[in-house]
């Protein structure tokens, strides 16, 4: 019998205490109510006037606390993302911990056999896909839309559709505006059998960016009001660069991040209410000596962890950031930037986590990276597991029986736990190396060209493929293409 | 023989009240203003271009050495103008259509305007229009757009045709930038030159104004 015993189940972090949510909290209301946001988009300024704010200036709208606690009241606490089949996935309530997320494409990707950047093709996005299908801890995938090889008015809903033909994991997209959003819609309704049956069972979900400092532009807005009138699944992040488009101090950064957030979910949550929102971020530093946008700045990670203990606050469930960087080689940086990205976002619980094996400053995606980022999120599940105390893992009756100069090797206590080990598939242990030394980023690129080449994914029924295809060619008409430009 | 050294050290300071003292002692004693802009001015401003390029300023210091240098432009520039001295060159700038994203074209005029170019800027969702008619209003010789993301980038191509439609591509160099963008998006638009940031956008129209 145990008493006031408290047993963690993984090791304790904070960042922010209690207090300093509240006062991030209230500095953010008094943001929204006293300094206001720039809405773009005049639904948004009517709903919100018609609601109570104050809108004589579209460039000021004014939303009182009262509007945004009723928004928190109605926000889903829990959104669910289902895979391509229908199967629950990943449970958002900021009780699961963090899931993390790949990228199939971008403007560019490290070739893994001439390990050279090259343009992104579209078969290096299926290449992609396969890769995240076949990846254990790589949960599910945020696009970015920016592959150059097709036109832009179809690159999203073709890296979408890519997707969906090679990977069954859930999928958040960056679209181009409202009306492809809707095209992508009836894509995805095809694919899960209907649009109620999406909306009930999404494996698909969308993103918009509010700009910083406080801008709602026209486009993310309207991409979010569909969202909330289909019920899809949206992902509301802005990106604010401390010193350049928010105070450059780690509060006034934050502040501005959750006025962005919170600004919005108003209007979603008056157009309709419990429309599912997974809150966002990524709060990084402009770095004043290149100007860059960091995407390896510790100072991100940690506006990241404070911002996820400010979502929870709230119950909401946090779009994360982890697993990224900016080096421009795989080595030391990328591998040390992506680790403790991870790990930080671990020990935080940020809900979905999404950039892995982002680099360059988010314009390359490497396929070796997601598989590094793989092994590091394999690690890291060894340490979030914590240390259970108990008689089983504590033996006093064994090392009582064994007392010194003994071994446990043979004990049958070892062979029940040992299994539990953590075993590295990349990083090297060995004493003797038999086929002399390789460096990890050897390790990593066989593994990386073994998956790519050996993963099938499960396929989607033919039926379906036939469906979507005929889709596509209406896409390829579109702009005029007969077939995707091939790559080399 | 008027020296410069106090000038420098004032715009690389960022000290516009210094700048400014400096600047009038200097044509009380006689300067050209075309000597106190290219060796006190521009010659400050160039350390400091040499300084952040080594990493050893950052970037807000370099704004306020900027802000500097134009408080010691304004004193100079009708004396140039009154002399009928050229200007270094002027640069329409611009966010393309359906593009709200400001910060980084703000810098790069921030940084091109620090340099001593005349900077127009258009803000940010400038349709290929608005973009052809500044080109006719103010003549400029360079225009700069910048897109940051990969869906309102193909409107940089798009404002480059509207260009060339109505005969205007060869009246202005054209350079673009912004995240998604690389050297080879540049070229396959049409466009003269890409600057990856700030800093060398300024050597890019260096560049161009030489050709």
């Amino acid at each position: 019998m145990r008493a006031n015993y408290i047993q963690y189940g993984s090791p304790q972090f904070r960042v922010l205490s209690d207090k300093q949510i509240e006062e991030l909290h209230f500095a953010t209301l008094q943001i929204l109510e006293g300094t206001g946001v720039a809405f773009e988009c005049q639904e948004a300024i009517d709903i919100l006037g018609d609601a109570g704010a104050d809108v004589s200036d579209p460039n000021r709208v004014k939303i009182p606390s009262y509007m945004v606690e009723q928004a928190l009241r109605t926000a889903p606490k829990m959104v669910i993302l289902y895979t391509r089949e229908g199967e629950p996935a990943i449970v958002l309530n900021g009780q699961t911990g963090s899931h993390f997320g790949g990228c199939p494409d971008s403007p560019e990707i490290l070739d893994p056999y001439t390990r050279k950047r090259r343009t992104c093709y579209v078969a290096d996005i299926a290449d992609n896909a396969r890769l995240i299908d076949a990846l254990p801890n790589i949960e599910w995938s945020y696009t970015s839309t920016a592959h150059p090889t097709v036109p832009g008015a179809i690159a999203d809903k073709v890296t979408l559709l890519q997707f969906i033909l090679n990977c069954s994991k859930s999928i958040i997209v960056e679209v181009l505006d409202v009306s492809s959003l809707r095209e992508m819609i009836d894509l995805c309704s095809i694919v899960a059998g209907g649009e109620e049956q999406l909306r009930k069972k999404p494996f698909f979900g969308s993103s918009s960016e509010p700009v910083s400092p406080l801008i709602q532009g026209k486009d993310a807005m309207e991409k979010s009001l569909l969202c909330a009138e289909k019920g899809i699944p949206n992902v509301v992040y802005g990106m604010p660069m401390a010193g350049a488009t928010a105070p450059a101090t780690f509060p006034g950064c934050l502040a501005i991040a959750n006025a962005e957030i919170l600004s919005q979910l108003v209007v979603l949550q008056l157009k309709r209410p419990g429309a599912p929102v997974i809150f966002g971020s990524i709060p990084s530093i402009m770095d004043m000596r290149t100007t860059i946008f960091s995407y390896g700045a510790p100072e991100m990670s940690l506006m990241v962890g404070a911002l996820t203990e400010l979502c929870h606050y709230y119950k909401l469930p946090m779009f994360g950031t982890a697993g990224c960087t900016d080096a421009e080689v795989i080595g030391t940086q990328a591998g040390a930037e992506i680790t403790y990205q991870i790990l930080l976002s671990a020990l935080a619980g940020a809900d979905l986590v999404h950039d892995v094996g982002v680099f360059r400053h988010a314009t390359v995606q490497a396929a070796e990276l997601m598989v590094f980022a793989d092994e590091i999120i394999d690690m890291v599940k060894v340490l979030m597991g914590g240390i259970e105390i108990n008689g089983e893992t504590l033996p006093i009756d064994l090392i009582e029986r064994l007392g010194p100069k003994s071994n446990y090797l043979t004990e049958s206590h070892t062979m029940k736990h040992f299994r539990k080990f953590w075993v590295p598939r990349i990083f090297d242990r060995s004493f003797i190396k038999k086929e002399g030394v390789k460096d990890c980023e050897e390790l990593l690129n066989q593994r990386t060209i073994k998956i790519l080449e050996t993963h099938q994914p499960k396929p989607l029924p033919e039926d379906l493929v036939k469906e979507v295809k005929k889709v596509e060619k209406t896409w390829l008409e579109r702009v005029g293409l007969k077939e995707y430009p091939k790559r080399g | 023989m008027v020296s410069y050294d106090a000038l420098n050290e004032g715009v690389i300071k960022g000290d516009g009240s210094a700048v400014e003292a400096e600047v009038n002692r200097a044509l009380n004693e006689g300067a050209e203003a075309r000597d106190i802009l290219a060796k006190g001015l521009i010659g400050g401003m160039s350390v400091v271009g040499e300084r952040f390029g080594a990493g050893d300023m950052f970037l807000p210091e370099v704004l306020m050495s900027a802000h500097a240098m134009h408080q010691g432009l304004d004193i100079v520039k009708p004396l140039l103008t009154e002399s009928g001295e050229k200007a270094l060159g002027s640069v329409v700038i611009g966010t393309v259509e359906g593009d709200i994203h400001d910060i980084g074209k703000r810098i790069v005029g921030f940084m091109l305007e620090g340099n001593g170019y005349e900077v127009t800027d258009l803000g940010t969702d400038v349709k290929a229009d608005a973009f052809a008619q500044a080109i006719e209003e103010h003549k400029p010789d360079i225009l700069g757009m910048s897109a940051m993301l990969t869906t309102t980038m193909p409107n940089m191509g798009k404002t480059i045709d509207l260009l060339k439609e109505k005969g205007l591509r060869k009246e202005v160099k054209v350079m673009v930038g912004g995240a998604p963008i690389n050297e080879q998006y540049a070229r396959s638009i049409g466009a003269d030159g890409y600057a990856p940031e700030a800093g060398s956008a300024v050597e890019l129209v260096k560049k161009l104004l030489a050709e």
